[in-house]
């Protein structure tokens, strides 16, 4: 779907990412890995040509993408990006004109744009807040017109930055709850996060960044059993592997990757 | 904070070029009537609108009057000792109060996304309400961020004393001007990757004109200038 070719970039002199490359794969869920200025944030500007690679390729459903305006508008057309911070995301005075800002620039017939305009208000369960004035939100209120705003343009794609960072649960469980959703008809997501429990029990493939580069790329169960990725495994990994080796569980290869399996596996 | 009323107020959903019309036709009629009786109905007038039809609380609006009346009070009063015309004096001070209740009446109903609608509808330049439109919502974004900042220095002795509240205010202003163009960067790099190409288009409420409306307001107009040459 999306597949970005040793691509490196530099801001100034100093070298983001260096030689990266990745194959998304359509409908998965990836989970991006890596300590803060490991280029996550630089990666995923890349995925929707903001940033352009000082080396290396994007190619986009298998076509280069060149940067020209055509191919620019194409491939946001295919991959929405969610920004961490839902403050700058947001420009317009209510919610409802900011969600129609994306379907506009897409050219869509009036009714059209109202329409996603109030299918994405309540995907996101903030339909009563269409005519509020964004600045009277709530930060996960915030957030949820930001992701709103990207979800009404209909991408096939979702990049979201550090989506759940600094959210109370219930918008936490709000926003991932969209994603699923989202999911399941068939959007596939990059999400960055530090929540290496949430990216485990979350992700369908990890990507774990490192300096710039790709440390590694796998399931999370192959990401974890390498063990030299300077990442610490989930709890319910690591609890799992203890009772094994202590011998008070059974190894019958079904390793748990909820909260909820692993205390079924305990009876 | 009006603002907060103006996005949710029982007339929110009236077009707001009747609110426009009214609020600046009963100002218009204010500033040239030379009638205290006139001033005095626009000013009950756009009490009555603002507290019965766009159902502000009362207190709110109490409030908000009380702070215009000081200031008015005291420049009408200024006239009148200098120049010894009470007569004239009470004519600004009435005047003055009848024009603030049009211009009250208007940022209570009206919040300012709608006004710049109007603007566009009107054939104002797109990049002047884009600019508009963006300045206003970034008035709320750095006051939070001023407000954070000043908490953050405060919570470190920064507005201890004299010298380091000049101090932290200086840092403060640098600090502000430094993130306004970072903010701007973001702010554009995430509208491009919605597809900005250099216009912000966004849809517009949709109002429903009303004859009914429209009628009262000039009612009223036609009302108060007959009243204000017998």
């Amino acid at each position: 779907m999306i597949e970005a070719k040793g691509i490196t970039y530099k801001y100034d002199s100093v070298t983001a990412l260096s030689d990266v490359s990745i194959h998304i794969e359509r409908g998965l869920k990836y989970a991006l890995l890596g300590a803060n200025g490991a280029g996550k944030t630089t990666f995923l500007l890349h995925l929707n040509g903001i940033l352009r690679p000082l080396s290396g390729k994007i190619f986009c459903d298998g076509t280069e993408v060149t940067y020209d305006r055509k191919a620019l508008t194409t491939l946001r057309r295919h991959v929405g990006v969610v920004f961490q911070d839902p403050e700058v995301q947001l420009f317009s005075a209510t919610v409802a004109e900011d969600v129609s800002f994306g379907p506009m620039n897409l050219g869509l017939s009036f009714e059209e744009v109202k329409r996603r305009v109030d299918d994405s208000l309540n995907a996101c369960g903030i339909y009563e807040l269409k005519e509020r004035a964004t600045h009277f939100l709530s930060h996960g209120q915030k957030k949820l017109a930001a992701i709103a705003g990207v979800i009404a343009m209909e991408p096939q794609v979702i990049v979201l930055d550090e989506p759940i960072a600094g959210l109370d649960q219930r918008h936490k469980e709000m926003v991932l709850d969209i994603f699923s959703r989202l999911n399941t008809n068939g959007v596939t997501l990059i999400m960055s996060t530090h929540d290496i429990d949430l990216a485990y029990e979350w992700a369908d493939r990890m990507i774990v960044m490192k300096d710039g580069r790709v440390a590694g790329v796998g399931t999370p169960l192959e990401i974890f059993s390498k063990g030299d990725l300077s990442i610490s495994k989930p709890i319910v990994l690591e609890i799992y592997e203890r009772l094994i080796s202590r011998g008070l569980l059974r190894d019958n290869g079904n390793v748990p990757r909820f909260r909820d399996e692993l205390l079924r596996e305990l009876g | 904070m009006p603002e907060r009323y103006a996005y949710a107020n029982a007339l929110r959903d009236v077009h707001p070029v009747e609110k426009l019309f009214f609020s600046f036709s009963l100002m218009a009629i204010s500033l040239i009537s030379s009638s205290m009786a006139v001033l005095l109905m626009v000013i009950i007038i756009m009490a009555a609108v603002v507290l019965f039809l766009a159902k502000i609380p009362p207190r709110y609006y109490l409030k908000m009057m009380s702070s215009a009346f000081v200031f008015v009070f005291l420049g009408s009063a200024a006239i009148a000792y200098g120049s010894v015309d009470l007569n004239g004096a009470m004519f600004i001070f009435f005047r003055a109060f009848a024009a603030i209740s049009c211009f009250y009446f208007l940022i209570l109903t009206t919040p300012a996304s709608d006004i710049f609608s109007v603007l566009r509808k009107i054939h104002v330049p797109a990049v002047i309400c884009e600019l508009m439109g963006l300045t206003y919502r970034f008035i709320f974004v750095f006051m939070d961020i001023s407000h954070k900042t000043r908490t953050a220095q405060s919570s470190r002795l920064g507005y201890d004393g004299l010298k380091n509240s000049y101090r932290a205010m200086g840092i403060l202003v640098s600090s502000l001007f430094q993130r306004m163009f970072r903010q701007a960067d973001i702010l554009n790099t995430a509208l491009e990757s919605r597809g900005y190409t250099g216009e912000l288009r966004v849809m517009q409420r949709g109002f429903k004109t009303s004859a009914a409306n429209i009628a009262a307001i000039t009612i009223i107009d036609v009302l108060l200038i007959f009243a204000g040459t017998r």
